[in-house]
Parts: C-alpha cells; sequence; structure tokens
C-alpha cells in the first residue's frame, strides 16, 4: 500500500470536507455498500427470518422482555423498524455518491460527510458480526494469522476509515 | 418544588376546552385503565450497552451529537459504558426515549430503555 501524505478525511472548512480514497479504495467500499444496502433492504422482509447480524443492525429497544416489554418492543420495531430501514439505506446511497468518477479527491459537505460515517459504521457492525467478534479481545485481533484475513483487513480497514472521519467530524474549523 | 395553593396563580392559563368542561361530565375510567397510565407516565432511562465492534471514538462522537454533550461528558458516559457495561445517556418520557433509541440505532449503538428505578 502507498504511504499517504495527506489523510483520507479532512476538514477544509466550516461545512467542508475533503475525501480522498485511492481508485481501488472507492470500488471496494461501493461493492461492500451495495451487499450491505441489500442486506438492510431485506430486513424488510418479514419473511427473511433473523440472522445475528440483522439482529445487531436492529436491536431490541427495550432492556426487559417480560410480557409488557416484548409487546412494547413489537410495537416499536412494527413502527420504527421500516423508518429505520429508510434511513439507512438513504445514508448509504448519499455515501455512494461520491464513490463514482474517477477524481480521487471529492469535496463533500457535512450532512454528505455524516452519512459516510453512519454507513461506515454500519459494514463495521456487519463486519465484526460475521467475523464473531463477541468480545475487546477479539477486537485486538492479537493472533496474527487471523488478523491477516481477508474479511479482518476489510474490517481494519473500515475502522481506520472510520476514524479519520470521527476525527475530521470533530475537528475544530 | 411548586406549592399547589399559590402555584400558576399569576399569569397561569386553563387548559384548552376547560372553560367550558363540567365537573359532572368527569370521565370515568377503570382502575386497570388509570394504572396502566400511571406506568406508562413513570420516566424512562435511555441505556447505551457495551459493544466491541463501535469505535470509543465513535461513541463519543455520537454522545456528542445527538445529546450536546461536552467532549468531557460524552467521554465519561462512553467509559462508563466501556468499563461497567452500560450507561444511562438521556432520560424523559415514553416517547421522547424511544425517539433516543432510534436516533441511537440509527447511529448503530446498542441502545435500549427501562423504567426508571
Amino acid at each position: 500500500m502507498l504511504r499517504r501524505r495527506r489523510p483520507p478525511v479532512e476538514r477544509l472548512g466550516p461545512d467542508s470536507f475533503a475525501l480522498r480514497l485511492e481508485t481501488n479504495e472507492r470500488e471496494v467500499l461501493s461493492r461492500l455498500l451495495d451487499e450491505l444496502d441489500g442486506l438492510v433492504a431485506s430486513a424488510g422482509d418479514p419473511t427473511s427470518g433473523t440472522t445475528p447480524v440483522i439482529s445487531r443492525l436492529f436491536p431490541p429497544a427495550f432492556t426487559d422482555h417480560d410480557g409488557e416489554n416484548a409487546e412494547r418492543d413489537a410495537e416499536y420495531q412494527r413502527l420504527m423498524r421500516e423508518e429505520l430501514i429508510t434511513s439507512r439505506r438513504a445514508a448509504i446511497a448519499e455515501s455512494r455518491e461520491w464513490l463514482v468518477g474517477e477524481a480521487a479527491e471529492r469535496l463533500i459537505d457535512e450532512a454528505k460527510l455524516t452519512a459516510m460515517l453512519r454507513s461506515l459504521n454500519s459494514l463495521r457492525l456487519v463486519l465484526g458480526s460475521l467475523l464473531g467478534i463477541a468480545d475487546d479481545l477479539d477486537s485486538d485481533l492479537a493472533d496474527e494469522a487471523v488478523a491477516d484475513s481477508p474479511d479482518h483487513q476489510l474490517y481494519a480497514w473500515t475502522g481506520w476509515l472510520l476514524e479519520w472521519t470521527v476525527a475530521a467530524l470533530s475537528a475544530h474549523e | 418544588m411548586t406549592d399547589p395553593l399559590t402555584s400558576g396563580a399569576v399569569g397561569s392559563t386553563l387548559p384548552p376546552g376547560s372553560a367550558t368542561a363540567s365537573i359532572t361530565e368527569v370521565e370515568t375510567r377503570p382502575i386497570e385503565e388509570v394504572d396502566s397510565s400511571v406506568e406508562e407516565d413513570r420516566p424512562w432511562v435511555v441505556i447505551v450497552w457495551n459493544d466491541p465492534i463501535n469505535l470509543m471514538s465513535y461513541v463519543t462522537f455520537v454522545l456528542q451529537k445527538l445529546f450536546g454533550y461536552s467532549l468531557e461528558k460524552a467521554t465519561e458516559l462512553m467509559l462508563e459504558v466501556h468499563h461497567e457495561g452500560r450507561s444511562a445517556v438521556a432520560n424523559g418520557s415514553r416517547e421522547q426515549a424511544e425517539m433516543h433509541v432510534f436516533r441511537l440505532h440509527e447511529h448503530g449503538l446498542w441502545a435500549t430503555m427501562e423504567h426508571d428505578s
């Protein structure tokens, strides 16, 4: 991998950010976002069943699941899940807009970068769930052989990009 | 704390419709319904749970963005989540708590709500 001279995400002004990704990075991210979009869309189909990944993207809203709270949660899911799907898919669509084309550097505003932030985090939730990351030791990836696997590298890369995105959004103007 | 004898004496306004209300039209409700509404009126607290996938910096940022917390306050809550496994990040009515939970779910945090004990 080429050494970067400038950060992949950087605040340039009050509502202006630079997004700098290599061609192969944009291609990978586009593909991952396509897959994420399909996964999120499928969560609206009640016949698709529940998987650990779907459960992680759409967690219960109530801590306890006794009779009354189970009813409340069912009501919450009935009313809010579709809205959550729509919101996630809108963020994915906004993120993908900035990955097409040849330019290595794009200027985007805060709303668009926030959509990218949410989509990157959703990707990490899916990848982390698929990798079975269940505690903080897993996320340290102490085993080098495991850490070198393509899936773990994608997980680490999305984490790296997310960290830069948070830093850019948090940076003072 | 407010005194029921004096509070609202100056500048108070009647609830809409109360000017034409009659004490003979007081609505009566079954006891169970009253109890249920009292139960719903108890305050709710929003909990964020520890999660090995979400980045600490990301959780801190989301708490600042959604609740307007300072960096210090958001970091304190994030560290409580990390070390204690959970943290109460907001409270309010059921409707308010559901909206907070929804927005936290939108941002991928593991959040639930429960009655304030």
